[in-house]
């Protein structure tokens, strides 16, 4: 993760750690000096809705605020990221410097009415104020150029990952609500959501997120959630059952979908 | 062995109704709490930020 982080973390990748064990202060800057974690270790901090059962646990949390994935890690963590990270970038205005449109700059930056933002930019582009026009005209070309990057990429995805792709459209439709952008990124994300392939796979992925809020949900033992430890086997005895047929039912349901793969390891993990 | 199966089928169809929905977490419901190590971000300094929030223990 410490590698990760360092590549991306210019680009609007952030780490932030809880530890939520209870251990003293000095224990947790011992590890990070010993590991030379890089990122942000904290204590007491805490995320609503996360069950706290099983360490580690992560989640993934886009740039529109919203969950893009749970408990990932390696190659599959990496992948994401690497998709996701062209919508954190849009985010900045750019270099700058900014005076005139500092507030501006400022609001861009928490990446929330990014349409409504463009909107006021380009009408600043044509500012009597030369300073504030040249300001505007900077920071139209960095925001509405990484949109467009962000479009062109999430677009480009749309065979290969129909589901990353249509949760990165609609994001963008979201964010960049009234302006161009937001027009094409709902026309492509709602051309794809009627493709019966990919309507498939959304529904598979809708059942598979269930599956992974019933799995999160297994009590952990001695901290572990190890499907092969026999005292977390005997402590969800009852339950460990259930998480199996739901996998096989979403595997009957959904056959040859990306969620039936991943309900079919779940199965050969915990059988 | 079919009848035990499909019964957990069926349960675990009524249990994954009441799951928790890993779609609720949001960054909204994100509090960092003290930082110990590595930058200081805040929770306004998350805003439009990719985040991997990762939840562990030291033992």
């Amino acid at each position: 993760m410490a590698g990760l982080y360092k590549k991306y973390s210019d680009q609007g990748f952030h780490i932030i750690a809880f530890e939520c064990q209870g251990s003293t202060t000095a224990e947790i800057e011992n590890l990070a000096k010993s590991k030379k974690v890089p990122y942000q270790l904290t204590e007491g901090g805490n995320l609503t809705g996360a069950t706290g059962n099983g360490l580690p646990q992560s989640y993934l949390l886009a740039a529109d605020g919203k969950i893009a994935g749970t408990d990932l890690s390696g190659k599959p963590l990496e992948d994401k990221v690497k998709a996701l990270i062209k919508d954190a970038a849009v985010v900045y205005p750019g270099a700058g410097p900014y005076k005139k449109l500092a507030l501006l700059a400022t609001q861009i930056k928490t990446g929330r009415n990014l349409g409504a933002s463009l909107k006021l930019i380009t009408a600043k582009k044509d500012s009597k104020d030369a300073e504030e026009s040249a300001e505007a005209k900077m920071m139209y070309d960095a925001v509405h150029g990484a949109a467009e990057e962000s479009l062109t990429s999430a677009t480009s995805d749309k065979d290969s990952d129909p589901v990353t792709a249509i949760f990165r459209l609609d994001n963008l439709a979201q964010r960049y609500d009234g302006v161009d952008i937001a027009v094409t990124a709902k026309k492509e994300s709602d051309a794809l959501k009627k493709d019966p392939k990919v309507k498939k796979e959304l529904d598979a992925e809708a059942y598979w997120q269930r599956v992974v809020g019933f799995q999160d949900q297994l009590k952990a033992v001695g901290g572990t959630k190890d499907p092969k430890n026999e005292a977390f086997k005997k402590a969800n005895a009852q339950n460990i059952p259930i998480l199996i047929g739901g996998c096989q039912q979403l595997m009957k349901q959904f056959p040859e979908t990306v969620a039936a793969k991943k309900a079919d390891q779940v199965i050969s993990e915990y059988r | 062995m079919r009848y035990f199966n499909a019964m957990a089928t069926l349960a675990c169809v009524a249990s994954l109704a009441g799951a928790v929905n890993a779609g609720d977490i949001t960054l909204d419901g994100l509090h960092p709490g003290k930082t110990v190590s590595g930058p200081d971000l805040k929770e306004k300094d998350l805003n439009g930020k990719l985040v991997l929030v990762v939840i562990w223990g030291v033992h």
